[in-house]
Formats: C-alpha cells, structure tokens, sequence
C-alpha cells in the first residue's frame, strides 16, 4: 500500500483511486455514525476529497487509516456545528452481527431510543460521546481529534453521559408504566 | 442485567452497525466525482490516430442530447476525449482554416473550424448544441456574427440563440449564462470553485449541496447552489464616481441554510456607451500585487476592496502561496463585519490547508464564531454549510 500512497501522493489517478476505495468503508462507517443520511453522503463525498487534496501532505507519521479517521471527523464535526444536523439513523441502519450484543435485546427499537437520544445533545457532547464511549478513544485522542483541550472532552463528556443516562432511565420508566 | 452493562451492550451494538452498503456504481460515481474533482483527466497528450477516430464514432453517436443522468462527473472523461478528438480532427485533417462537419451530442451536424491559432476552436452555435470545454483549447462560439470565447473546463450547450444563452456543467455546477453587453467568457476550476468570469450577465445557478459567492455581477440562485463567483471581464472600463451601481449584486431566491451567504461587493460601472480605450495598459497584476492592493486597502479601511482583491487573488492565482495567506486574512477581515463568512473562509482554510501555518487560527476562528454566546443557545453564526467542498 506505501508505494500505491507514494503514487498517489505523485498525482496518479489509479493510485489515488485504490488508496480513496481502500478508505472509503471506513470513512462512511464513521460518518454515517456522525451525520444523518442524506447528508452523510455529501460529506462522505467531502471528506474523500480532503484526503484525495490532502494527500501529497501526508507524511506517514500514521496509519493512513487514522489519518482519514481524523479528516472524517472534523469534517463531520464542522458539519454538524454548522447545520446542527440530528444524529444518523436511517431505517435500514442493521447491526451487522445479530449474534453481538446487539442481539441481546431489540436492537432496532433500543438502537432507535439510543439515536433520538443523542439527537439531543449538542453536536459537541455528541461528538465527544460518540468518539469516547462508542468508538472508544481515549480523552486526549478526543481532544486531539476535535481540537479542543483535554479539560473540556471530560467536562462534554460527563454532561452527555448524564442526559443520557437520564433519558435511558426516563424511557425505562415510561416503557415500564406503559407495560402495566 | 444492570443499567451500566446494558447501555454499554447498547453502546457496543450502535459502534457494531454498519451504513447500507454502497452500490458498486455509487462506488464508482462517487469515486469517480472525488478524482474528477481533485486529479482531472489530463487530455493534452495528442492521439489523433485511427483508433481514436474510431473511438469518437463509438463515443458521439450513442450520445443522448439531455439524458438523466446526474451531472456528477461520469462523463466527463469520454466527451473530453471526444472534445479533443473533433478538435485533433480538425487540426490535422483539414489544416487550421478548413471547415468540417462533424457531429455533436444532439446527433445535429456541427460546424466546426480552426482559426488560426492553433489551440482556437471556432464553432458556429446552433441551439441543442453541446460540447465538452477542455481546459487549455479555447473556443470562440460564434452567435450569427457575435463571438463568444470560452475558455476553461465542463459541458457547454447552447439554449439560445438571440440573447445568446448557453448552460454550463462543470460537475454539480449548473449554470445558465447569458451576457448582458458583449464579453467573453472564462470558465475556471479552482480548487473548490468553477470560476466564471464575463462581461455583465445573467447568471442562474442550479445545484445542491454547494456554497456560492457573487463577487460581482448578478445571479439568480436556487437554493444551495453551487458556488459561483462572477467576476466582470474589463476592470479598465472608466468609471463616474456618481454613478449609480448598474448591477444589482443580490440573490434572487432564498439560499438554503447549508449555503454559504454571497458577500456581493457592488462595483459601480460606466454608463452604457461612454466606454473609452485606458491611455495606458497597467502593468499585469500578480498574485504579490493583488495582495499588496488588498494590505493597501485594509490599511485605509477599505474592507470591501481589501475582500474584492483577496476573492481576485484566491480566484486568479488558487496555487499560489499567497492564496493561502489571502484565505485567512479574508476569514480575519469578516471577522466582525461578517461572521458568517469569516467562518466560511475559515472552514474553507482548513479544509484546503490541513497543514497550512494558520490552520490553528483558523480553527480558532471557527469555534469562536459557531460556539453559542454565554446564555443563549443559537450559535453566533447562523447555519452554514462547508463551503465548495463538493464541489
């Protein structure tokens, strides 16, 4: 693959075209996470062509993987501070393997709870939740990603967490009564 | 099972799901649209040999004159191949004067013939008629008498003949074009852009997803249009300091909240027919010039005309380095006067200049403006959509 980079990095169409194919699984999974479809898509499209104009900048101080996952986010980021675009959940959003925890219980409707409760949150506790707690990074990696300092990814993140535990334990209540 | 456990099966679950798949031609349209944006097919290289005569047969006559299909780049490469193989045609079959038929996207006979500089088209313009604009092989349209030049890259079709109007597509660009007052017309891909300049038009834009910015001239815009900048062609026309603006600078419909908001600077322009001949030429500008005129005119307060050089610069010269330094001295400069577009500029900043010296500051400048005031829950700007990313 480094020397298809390299290639690309020179201008050649076809290298450029396996590198942005190579990436663009990734880049959509991630961004479908961030961004509701169908706008998704058209920053899909974005970030595909920051990494093809940023590409000759690219220096291999990382995987090229998470070079592209940092391109994904802030673009997506940008986005959705800029429209307060709702969190993605489109209706054919599938776990991918049934077996997996999501098995465990309703997916779709737990998933769909999940979705509208993020929904409320502010692109930025958003943004800190979902890289933290869902994808699993760690607060400097969040910090870095989003550019902001480490301080202010806990101080997000302990607010989102808090609505949305509260929300979680408000639904549980209302599914409860609705049960009697 | 407990309520931690269970929203961290659900957190697991939603870190777990997949987007729906991408068709394998969704693939390759948005592929194919991303490396049309970024690494655009280079045609120069000469191939006028049977084979390519063949493959312009095999490429012109399936050809539909308006098909459906989404304006995204698919094409592009086959009509500039087919571009440049009518114009090879003509070069040498017929040497630089003769004239030949061949055949456009209408399935129409086309006039086409070579002036006598040899990278000049000279085409007679039939309404229906379309052809691929190539960068580097300019064209003179000729409307009965009154030449148009193109210059510049995308798919032209004429829509009419008196005024003469012709649309133009240049990946999700989609614009009607139809001068005012005689002028030619440069058609430029820049980074994020297509650049249009002219004489004064009208100009409609049709599109999604895109921002769009009149620098000058007029525009109808549907929302979310791509963006456009209008420059007028002749800036030595002489100019009466009372004299009303003639061009309105302004929409003409709504622009969608994803779009960047136009920062028309009006320029007044001589009343019609008092046109004379300048004494003497200006030196050409340069990019070191335009960015000297610009310091020039922040130093005296000129914000409109410390912008209208910035825009000119970034727009005539987007490789140069001071584009870089044009890009967020404009995100400084509408810091206070437009905030919406200081944050457009800015995000435009980091977008093209990931490693650029003042991508700090641009980013900065962005989460200041767009992070909502203490007490107040809309941000400081009001939606905006990244500008000219799609292009």
């Amino acid at each position: 693959m480094t020397d298809t980079i390299a290639k690309a990095q020179a201008g050649d169409r076809a290298a450029m075209n396996a590198v942005l194919r190579e990436q663009l699984p990734g880049i959509r999974r991630r961004v479908h996470r961030y961004v509701r479809p169908p706008a998704s898509d058209d920053v899909v499209q974005d970030v595909l062509i920051a990494v093809a104009r940023g590409l000759p900048s690219f220096r291999g101080d990382c995987s090229l993987s998470s070079w592209c996952t940092r391109i994904a986010v802030r673009t997506s980021f940008h986005y959705l501070r800029s429209t307060q675009n709702i969190i993605p959940f489109p209706e054919d959003f599938e776990p991918v393997d049934q077996t997996s925890a999501a098995a465990r219980f309703d997916a779709r409707d737990d998933l769909r709870a999940l979705e509208r409760i993020l929904a409320t949150l502010s692109p930025e506790r958003r943004m800190v939740f979902i890289l933290q707690d869902v994808e699993g990074h760690s607060a400097p990696e969040v910090a870095e990603l989003l550019e902001i300092p480490v301080g202010t990814v806990y101080g997000r993140l302990r607010d989102a967490r808090r609505m949305v535990q509260d929300a979680l334990t408000a639904q549980s209540l209302r599914s409860a009564g609705g049960a009697r | 099972m407990s309520e931690a456990r269970e929203l961290q099966a659900l957190l697991r679950a939603y870190a777990e799901a997949e987007p729906p798949p991408l068709s394998p031609e969704a693939e390759d349209r948005l592929i194919t649209s991303v490396l049309d944006e970024v690494l655009p097919v280079d045609v120069g290289a000469a191939q006028a040999d049977d084979d390519l005569l063949a493959s312009v047969l095999d490429e012109v006559l399936p050809l539909a004159p308006d098909d459906d299909e989404p304006i995204v780049a698919p094409r592009a490469g086959a009509n500039r191949s087919l571009w440049w193989a009518l114009a090879a045609l003509a070069l040498l079959t017929f040497g630089t004067t003769a004239r030949l038929s061949a055949l456009h996207d209408t399935g129409a006979p086309l006039a086409l013939s070579a002036a006598t500089d040899p990278n000049l088209i000279v085409l007679e313009a039939q309404i229906g008629m379309r052809f691929q604009l190539v960068q580097g092989r300019p064209v003179d349209l000729d409307f009965q008498g009154r030449r148009v030049h193109l210059e510049g890259e995308g798919a032209v079709q004429v829509t009419a003949m008196e005024p003469p109007e012709i649309v133009l597509e240049q990946g999700e660009l989609n614009a009607s074009w139809s001068p005012v007052r005689p002028g030619p017309l440069r058609v430029r891909h820049a980074n994020d852009a297509v650049d249009v300049h002219s004489g004064t038009s009208r100009v409609a834009v049709k599109g999604e997803h895109l921002a769009w910015q009149i620098v000058e001239g007029q525009a109808d815009a549907a929302p979310g249009a791509p963006k456009l900048r209008v420059h007028r062609h002749a800036p030595t026309e002489p100019r009466s300091p009372d004299a009303e603006p003639r061009v309105r600078l302004e929409p003409a419909a709504p622009v969608a909240p994803e779009a960047v908001a136009p920062t028309p600077t009006a320029e007044g322009t001589a009343d019609e027919g008092t046109e004379a001949p300048p004494a003497a030429l200006p030196p050409a500008p340069t990019a070191e010039s335009m960015y000297r005129d610009a310091e020039l005119a922040i130093a005296s307060g000129d914000i409109t005309a410390a912008s209208r050089s910035l825009d000119t610069l970034r727009a005539e010269w987007p490789d140069s380095p001071t584009a870089e330094v044009a890009l967020i001295e404009l995100a400084r400069l509408h810091k206070q006067d437009d905030p919406r577009r200081a944050v457009a500029d800015a995000l435009a900043y980091q977008v093209l200049y990931p490693d650029g010296r003042f991508y700090d500051e641009a980013a900065r400048l962005a989460e200041e403006l767009t992070t909502p005031r203490q007490g107040t829950s809309a941000p400081r700007v009001v939606p905006l959509r990244l500008p000219g990313l799609h292009r």
